[in-house]
């Protein structure tokens, strides 16, 4: 990719603290990522989404009055949601399993910790451009497979509620 | 639910940010040295800053919690442990992530927090974001000793 085609890249951010709104512009910047667009929340975020139509999404956790996870399902599961398969990075200091694991379960793709070093941002933009993984879809949850393993699989179960067509003889 | 209800869309089969030809020269770009020294760069050029951020939302905890409004407290908390580590005070982050780990133990064991170490974690979060580099060192102690403190209590009312 050639640097003008780093600047054509528009980058969402929603993040309701001040600071951070001018650390991850600045981190985009210094690596030619100009096209930026703010939001204080998910509703804000979820208007923006809609009107700029961005190229991904770096979004805080703990916002009002629509936090990070609120938005996340909005992004994937409303019908007026403009761009449903965009690659949403949490940035949170909510790093405890069972908030990782609710970003996880509203369709986030990746999820960082504060505090964010300049590198841990741009692996985790670099891995959800080049390494996009599968859409699943069911009557519960829609976004990204939450299973990262790729290696082939040998059993006869994928999932706990698949039904047993094993007949053991 | 069975597996018939299970759609499963391939990357192939919905937008990318780009094209794979393109995505490989990016991520060489992207995850180059020069570009991310250049993103270091900024990020110490932010420190100073985010300092002074620090200062305000350490001031604003220490207000809160005189004045008894726990959510607040926690709330700033939250913030400096969000940017502390930005501004070089990794010690003020991690007192100020077990404070609201604390919170929030008590509050989902229905308990009220103990005002005593709930004082201790704000005058902790304070000093450590004084005099950096001794702060820093002594703040990381006072955190190990506040974490052990907090999981007997813990513990204690479980």
């Amino acid at each position: 990719m050639t640097t003008q085609g780093l600047r054509d890249l528009t980058v969402l951010i929603v993040e309701d603290n001040e600071h951070m709104r001018m650390l991850l512009p600045a981190i985009l910047n210094s690596v030619g990522i100009r096209q930026v667009v703010e939001a204080v929340d998910g509703t804000a975020g979820f208007e923006k989404l809609n009107t700029l139509s961005p190229d991904f999404i770096l979004t805080d956790l703990s916002m009002k009055p629509v936090n990070g996870i609120e938005f996340a399902r909005m992004v994937r599961r409303r019908p007026d949601s403009a761009k449903p398969f965009i690659p949403i990075i949490m940035i949170s200091g909510h790093a405890e399993r069972r908030f990782v694991e609710e970003a996880r379960d509203a369709g986030i793709t990746e999820f960082l910790a504060k505090p964010i070093t300049a590198k841990s941002l741009l692996l985790r933009i670099a891995s959800v451009v080049d390494q996009p993984r599968s859409f699943v879809r069911c009557d519960r949850y829609f976004g990204p497979n939450r299973r990262r393993r790729t290696g082939k699989h040998t059993g006869p179960w994928r999932r706990q509620a698949d039904r047993d067509d094993i007949v053991i003889q | 639910m069975d597996n018939k209800a299970v759609e499963i869309i391939p990357p192939e089969a919905y937008p990318q940010v780009m094209p794979r030809a393109e995505s490989e020269a990016f991520i060489q770009v992207l995850t180059s040295q020069g570009a991310l020294a250049r993103a270091d760069r900024v990020v110490a050029e932010q420190r100073p800053i985010i300092g002074h951020a620090i200062a305000a939302h350490v001031s604003g905890l220490k207000s809160a919690f005189a004045a008894g409004d726990l959510d607040a407290a926690h709330a700033e908390a939250h913030e400096i442990r969000g940017l502390a580590g930005n501004a070089g005070f990794a010690a003020a982050g991690s007192i100020s992530d077990k404070f609201c780990k604390y919170l929030d133990g008590t509050a989902g064991k229905g308990v009220t927090p103990d005002p005593l170490i709930l004082r201790l974690h704000v005058e902790a979060i304070a000093r450590a974001t004084q005099a950096r580099d001794e702060a820093d060192r002594f703040g990381r102690a006072v955190a190990a000793e506040l974490d052990a403190l907090v999981a007997q209590r813990l513990a204690a009312k479980a």
